[in-house]
């Protein structure tokens, strides 16, 4: 049976590409992963969660024009789908409710 | 392109790898505008070969545990007991015969060709037949699964590498169980491979 949440670091993609708006493909998602969430990641594992969000229809892609700066090969651009969009609301509204309350939390980090 | 990246490792991930080639596009932008290192570059390149193998075997695992099965029965009864007992005839049932049949017919192998180093290599043979056997009976016959293959034939031939420490010298062990017969077993999956057309445009 297909999942119906997100791991951490699929939202992270998910939340990535949205930010990223028409300009999301491999490089600056990583980028924006990696400032933003301040982890360091290998684009093979952008793409193996890529292609399990594409497998479930929450991202979709489309191939740009080969430029000379990538060795002559294409950019994949991706885009969150409706659905995608829905379970990253609903991800957030389950984070929030379950922070609600936890006023100790930064006295223990 | 001078001072571009290291041209062996784009070769691997765009000839022995399926991964999507815009991964290697990414990597190659990634390492001109963000001013990586060649180890870095390498790195990636690891991380992409071993996304590939685990999506292979993901995609599949029963076959591909069948295969890495079939591959390690191979390796194991070849490399023990069908080589010897063809290398020395023995008293084993199934090549009795014939070993017996080609001795009485003076078809003998020399010596040499029985004993170290050349036994080593009959035994890379039989190796490399298992990484064929392997490619050959996965359901998708890429070099990845080549390489989700290795570990087994590491961790395997480490067992005996444990077994064998005081017999034989350390060094030799080392050499033939954990360089030359794991390197034989990926060439024969190599081999066995199919050759994948380069990506379009230059190398690096």
């Amino acid at each position: 049976m297909p999942r119906s949440t997100l791991t951490d670091f699929e939202l992270l993609i998910l939340l990535a590409i949205l930010r990223l708006d028409n300009e999301a493909y491999g490089v600056p998602i990583a980028d924006e992963i990696e400032r933003t969430g301040r982890r360091t990641v290998a684009i093979a594992a952008v793409y193996a969660s890529l292609e399990r969000l594409a497998a479930r229809g929450l991202v979709t892609s489309s191939l740009g024009d080969p430029t000379p700066e990538r060795g002559g090969r294409a950019k994949k651009f991706f885009t969150v789908t409706g659905k995608g969009a829905r379970l990253v609301r609903d991800t957030y509204e389950a984070l929030n409710a379950m922070w609600r309350g936890l006023s100790t939390v930064n006295g223990r980090a | 392109m001078t001072g571009g990246p290291p041209r062996f490792a784009t070769w691997i991930l765009t000839h022995w790898t399926s991964v999507d080639e815009c991964v290697a596009g990414d990597l190659v932008e990634q390492y001109h505008r963000g001013g990586r290192s060649s180890l870095w570059y390498w790195r990636q390149v690891c991380s992409a070969i071993a996304h590939d193998a685990i999506r292979d075997v993901d995609a599949h695992p029963v076959r591909a545990a069948l295969s890495f099965g079939v591959g390690l029965v191979v390796m194991w009864w070849g490399a023990n007991y069908i080589l010897y007992s063809l290398l020395n005839l023995p008293e084993w049932l199934f090549v009795t015969g014939l070993t017996k049949g080609l001795y009485a017919r003076g078809l003998t192998l020399p010596q040499p060709l029985r004993e170290f180093p050349m036994l080593a290599g009959w035994k890379a043979l039989v190796y490399a037949v298992s990484g064929w056997v392997v490619v050959r009976t996965a359901s998708t016959p890429g070099t990845s699964i080549v390489f989700a293959y290795l570990p087994f034939v590491l961790g395997f031939n480490a067992i005996t590498f444990v077994n064998s420490v005081g017999r034989y010298p350390i060094a030799q062990l080392t050499i033939d169980l954990l360089i030359l017969y794991p390197l034989a077993a990926f060439a024969g999956g190599l081999v066995a491979s199919r050759a994948r057309r380069p990506i379009r445009g230059v190398e690096s």
